[in-house]
């Protein structure tokens, strides 16, 4: 059983989670050209490594931020929004 | 002319009470879904809760006894449930919720728990391990429970559990399933 920790609720199976995609930065809408944006909307880089993602706690529908390994498939640390890792 | 008549209030357990009239050997299970409740949240909703005169858990995941009765749970840092008598809850319902704070519809399926057989049903369907919680700390836990979201308070001799209404059928009718195999 793949265990995750919430920083609420502790470690709990993965089954109690949902994955949410990358943690990305999003371009100024107002400045950014259309390649920019459409880059931003669509296109992901898929390279394995270590990710910022966010993931949510379904039964508390606490969202936080994990760094997880896609490569080996290790969760290295989660943290809520807004405090420090 | 009819006069206009109110609702009169069902709990979203109703049907699955109704199906289930046994009880299975060890497990008692009682339908609170009708007490009367609260919810809110956001930043403000504590400083709010305390102003209108309720002690506040001071961590996540705690919860803390009315003095009229009920409880009022913390559900992480800014979410807060509060369950007792109709005067607390009236009085909540009333009071304008200041910007900074939401008030969270809480038509829950509220069950209470208790028997020998609790432990044994709740390694069955749950992922805590229960007997490891110290009930001094007063935890709160939301978890999953044969695949329910739901929020539980255990307690020495009996367990709340609160979900989804939509969901609490199916939860009761597989709880009593599982107690009963």
């Amino acid at each position: 059983m793949k265990i995750m920790t919430c920083p609420i609720n502790g470690s709990r199976p993965v089954s109690e989670f949902a994955y949410w995609g990358a943690v990305r930065d999003m371009p100024d809408p107002k400045a950014a050209s259309d390649t920019e944006w459409a880059d931003y909307v669509f296109n992901r880089d898929n390279a394995p490594g270590v990710k910022k993602e966010w993931w949510c706690h379904t039964p508390s529908n606490t969202w936080f931020i994990a760094e997880r390994d896609t490569e080996k498939d290790v969760v290295i640390n989660t943290w809520l929004y807004g405090e420090n890792p | 002319m009819n006069a206009f008549t109110a609702p009169v209030p069902v709990s979203p357990l109703a049907e699955a009470v109704a199906a289930t009239r046994t009880q299975p050997v060890g497990v008692s299970f009682v339908d609170h879904s009708l007490n009367p409740r609260f919810g809110c949240k956001g930043k403000a909703a504590a400083a709010w809760l305390s102003g209108l005169g309720l002690a506040i858990p001071a961590g996540a995941n705690r919860w803390l006894p009315l003095p009229e009765g009920g409880l009022i749970a913390r559900l992480g840092n800014t979410e807060f449930l509060v369950e007792g008598s109709a005067a607390v809850v009236e009085r909540l319902h009333g009071s304008a919720a200041p910007a900074g704070v939401a008030v969270v519809l809480r038509q829950d399926a509220a069950i209470e728990l208790s028997g020998s057989g609790l432990p044994c049903l709740l390694l069955q369907t749950c992922n805590v391990n229960f007997a490891a919680l110290n009930l001094a700390e007063s935890p709160v836990v939301l978890t999953s429970m044969a695949g329910v979201g739901v929020t539980v308070i255990p307690g020495a001799g009996s367990y709340r559990i609160w979900c989804d209404g939509t969901y609490g059928a199916a939860l009761w009718e597989t709880l009593h399933e599982v107690a009963a195999g």
